[in-house]
C-alpha cells in the first residue's frame, strides 16, 4: 500500500492502512489521551478505542487528507473525556478546581439521550465562532483560559459568549437545561 | 463517538501543538499490544485460534502463512512439497501423492484439485485457485473442508505460494478424529472466506471421487499408551500415531463437575499450563498442542492432540525406549512487564539469528552459547536450567520462504541441550525463535510408553 493512497485504503477497510495510522499517529493520540486521563493503562486503552472508532468511523472524515491529523486529535480528546467522565462517576470524584455548577448541567443533558439529540441541534446552529468555543469547552474540555488562546480573544470575551449561549439553550430548551 | 458529535466537529481544527507539554511516548510493549488487540477487533476471521476454550461445539483451527512468487508451473510438476524441491531439497512426500486433477468453474474463477496425499489420520491437498482477475495477496483465506469416508476432519493448517498474477495454490493438512479408510468417497468443499467490508470474490466449490490411497497409507504406526492420566483435570492419553507427515500424541479428556467449581475455566487453564515433551531413543521433542470439546451437564469432554511435526513414522517404528516428559507452569505471573521489556540484542553467527538470551520471570536467563552449521543441518547449543527442555524443545526456527522447523533436542549435561534442525539450505538465513520472560516450569513427571 503506498503511504499516499492511506486514505483511500482505510475508508475500503484495508488493515495495513490502518496499521499506517497507528505507526503515524500513535504516539499523538497516546498523547492527547494522556492530557486528559493522566494514566498510562487508561491511554493505551483510550488509543485502542480511538484506533476502532477511526476505523469505524471513517466515512465520516470527509475532507482533504491534510486535515485527517487534526480529525484524529479531536476524536482522540472526546473519547478520552468520555472515558475520563466514566472513571470519575466510578469513583464518585469531583474535581472542586474544574467544577461549575452551570457547565455541569450542560453536561447533565448531554449524556441524557433523549436530551442530547436537542441540544447538538441546537449548538449547530450557532455562528462558527461560537460553535467552536462551545465545543471546544463541553466536547473537548477546554478550559476558558485554553479557548481565549486559540481563538485568540480574551478570556472574559469566552466567558461571556458561553454564558449567553447557555442562556440561548436554556430558552430553546424550556427550562431543561439548568 | 456520536455521528452527530463527530458531524458536528468535523470543521474544527486543533493543532497538535497544543500537546508539546505532554512528554510521553508508547514504549515497544504498549506498540505490541495495542496492535494486537486492534488487529485482533478488525481481522477476527483471519486469526489463527492455537488453543480453544472448551465450550460447547467442536472448534477448528486453521492457519494461513504468506504466499512466495515462482515461475508458472506445468500441470504435471508436484504441489505438494514443491516448496522443498524449489530451495533444492528432497520432496518428503514425492513418492506419496497422488494427483487428480479435477476442476470446477465457480463464481470469479476456477478451483483445481491438483494432489492429493493420505494417511490413516490426516490428509493434505493441494489446490489450485485460478483468478478470472488477479487475485491480490491481500485476499482472505479459503476454507477447505473435506470429508474422507465419511470421517469429517478435527484441524486443519495451510500454507500457499503464487503461481503467478491469476494464480495460487493452498496446500491443506487436516487431522481426523477417526480412522479415514484405505479406499473412500472423498467430499471437498471450498468456500471464500468473507467480511461485509470485503465480500468474496470467488464462489463456493464442491468435489466428490474416489480414491485409492494406499501410497503412503501404510507408512503408518500407533501405539497405544496405558498409564499416562492426570486425574484432575480428566486428561487420559491415549495413544501415538505417526506417519510421514508428522507424530501426534493424543488424549482424551473427561470430568465431571461439582457445583460451583468452575471446572470447564479450570481444565481449560491447566491445559493452558502444561507442557509436553517426547522422549525417543534421547531425542526430544515438542509440538503443538490444540484442544477441542465442550462443557455441558456438568461434564467436560474432549479430546487433546500434541502435534509434533518432525517426529516420523521411521523414527517411532525404529525406536527402542519412548517416553512422555511433562512440566507444569505453576506460577500466576505471564506476560512482559513496562519495567522488565527490552529489545533483545540479535546476534549472527554462520548465517544463524538469534537472541542469545532466554529469560526467565524467577529470574534465571539460559543461553543459546554456541551455533554450527554444516550442510543442511544447524545445531544450537543452550545452557540453562534442567527444566527449560519444554521451552527449549519447542524453539521453532524459520527461512524466509515460509518453512518452519522444529528440533530434535538432545542433553549434553545437566540444563545443557544440543537443538538439532535438519534440511536447512545452506545458503539460507535461518531465524531461532523462542520465548521471552517466560514462566518456570516444574517438572512433574516421566511416563514410559514404550
Amino acid at each position: 500500500m503506498k503511504k499516499e493512497d492511506f486514505l483511500r485504503e482505510l475508508k475500503k477497510h484495508n488493515p495495513k492502512a490502518l496499521d499506517y495510522v497507528f505507526s503515524e499517529y500513535g504516539n499523538l493520540i497516546f498523547k492527547v489521551a494522556y492530557s486528559v486521563l493522566n494514566n498510562r493503562q487508561l491511554s493505551e486503552e483510550c488509543v485502542n478505542d480511538v484506533l476502532l472508532k477511526i476505523w469505524n468511523n471513517i466515512n465520516s472524515f470527509n475532507r482533504d487528507e491534510g486535515k485527517f491529523k487534526s480529525w484524529i486529535i479531536i476524536v482522540t480528546k472526546y473519547t478520552a473525556i468520555d472515558r475520563l467522565r466514566k472513571e470519575k462517576k466510578h469513583d464518585n470524584v469531583i474535581e472542586l478546581s474544574n467544577y461549575d455548577k452551570e457547565d455541569n448541567g450542560i453536561e447533565e443533558c448531554l449524556e441524557k439521550k433523549e436530551l442530547r439529540e436537542e441540544l447538538l441541534k441546537e449548538i449547530n446552529k450557532f455562528d462558527e465562532s461560537n460553535k467552536e468555543i462551545f465545543l471546544r469547552r463541553f466536547f473537548l474540555d477546554y478550559s476558558v483560559k485554553d479557548i481565549s488562546k486559540v481563538i485568540g480573544i480574551s478570556e472574559n470575551a469566552v466567558s461571556t459568549r458561553i454564558k449567553r449561549g447557555r442562556e440561548k439553550l436554556i430558552t430553546k430548551l424550556k427550562g431543561e437545561v439548568v | 463517538m456520536d455521528k452527530e458529535i463527530l458531524d458536528l466537529v468535523d470543521n474544527l481544527n486543533i493543532d497538535e501543538n497544543e500537546f508539546n507539554n505532554i512528554d510521553v511516548e508508547l514504549s515497544h510493549i504498549e506498540r505490541k499490544r495495542i496492535q494486537k488487540n486492534y488487529r485482533k477487533n478488525i481481522n477476527k476471521k483471519n486469526n489463527r485460534i492455537k488453543k480453544v476454550a472448551i465450550a460447547s461445539g467442536i472448534i477448528i483451527t486453521l492457519g494461513t502463512c504468506g504466499f512466495m512468487v515462482t515461475p508458472t508451473l506445468a500441470r504435471n510438476v508436484p504441489f505438494i512439497g514443491r516448496i522443498h524441491e524449489t530451495l533444492g531439497l528432497t520432496n518428503p512426500y514425492e513418492d506419496y501423492t497422488k494427483y487428480v486433477g479435477q476442476s470446477t468453474k465457480v463464481k470469479g474463477g476456477t478451483y483445481t484439485i491438483e494432489e492429493i496425499m493420505v494417511t490413516p489420520y490426516k490428509s493434505l491437498i493441494a489446490i489450485r485457485i485460478t483468478g478470472d482477475e488477479p487475485i491480490s495477496d491481500d485476499m482472505f483465506g479459503f476454507m477447505i473442508s473435506p470429508s474422507i469416508g465419511g470421517e469429517r476432519w478435527r484441524s486443519g493448517r495451510s500454507s500457499g505460494y503464487r503461481l503467478d498474477d491469476n494464480n495460487i495454490v493452498r496446500v491443506i493438512e487436516h487431522s481426523y478424529k477417526k480412522k479415514i479408510p484405505e479406499k473412500a468417497d472423498i467430499k471437498i468443499i471450498i468456500h471464500q472466506e468473507a467480511t461485509e467490508e470485503k465480500p468474496a470474490i470467488f464462489g463456493d466449490g464442491e468435489f466428490e471421487f474416489k480414491v485409492d490411497f494406499s501410497k503412503g497409507y501404510d507408512e503408518f504406526k500407533s501405539i497405544n499408551v496405558n498409564n499416562v492420566y492426570f486425574k484432575d483435570i480428566g486428561l487420559n492419553i491415549n495413544k501415538i500415531n505417526s506417519d510421514i507427515i508428522g507424530t501426534d500424541i493424543i488424549g482424551t479428556i473427561y470430568a465431571k463437575s461439582n457445583s460451583g467449581d468452575n471446572l470447564g475455566e479450570r481444565v481449560f487453564k491447566k491445559y493452558d499450563d502444561l507442557k509436553f515433551v517426547l522422549n525417543v531413543d534421547g531425542k526430544f521433542y515438542g509440538g503443538y498442542t490444540s484442544v477441542t470439546g465442550e462443557f455441558k451437564d456438568n461434564k467436560v469432554k474432549g479430546d487433546m492432540v500434541i502435534e509434533i511435526q518432525n517426529l516420523k513414522v521411521n523414527d517411532i517404528k525404529s525406536a527402542e525406549n519412548i517416553s512422555l516428559y511433562v512440566y507444569e507452569d505453576k506460577n500466576p505471573l505471564r506476560g512482559y512487564t513496562e519495567e522488565n521489556y527490552k529489545e533483545p540484542e540479535m546476534k549472527n553467527s554462520s548465517g544463524v539469528s538469534y537472541s542469545e538470551i532466554m529469560e526467565f520471570r524467577d529470574g534465571h536467563k539460559g543461553e543459546f552459547y554456541k551455533v554450527e552449521r554444516k550442510d543442511d543441518v544447524v545445531k544450537i547449543y543452550y545452557k540453562g536450567h534442567e527444566e527449560d527442555l519444554a521451552y527449549v524443545a519447542n524453539s521453532h526456527g524459520w527461512i524466509e520462504e515460509g518453512i518452519n522447523y522444529f528440533p530434535a533436542t538432545t542433553k549434553i549435561n545437566e540444563g545443557e541441550f544440543i537443538l538439532e534442525y535438519k534440511d536447512v539450505p545452506k545458503d539460507k538465513e535461518f531465524k531461532l525463535s523462542h520465548g521471552r520472560f517466560l514462566n518456570s516450569l516444574t517438572y512433574i513427571g516421566e511416563y514410559k510408553i514404550k
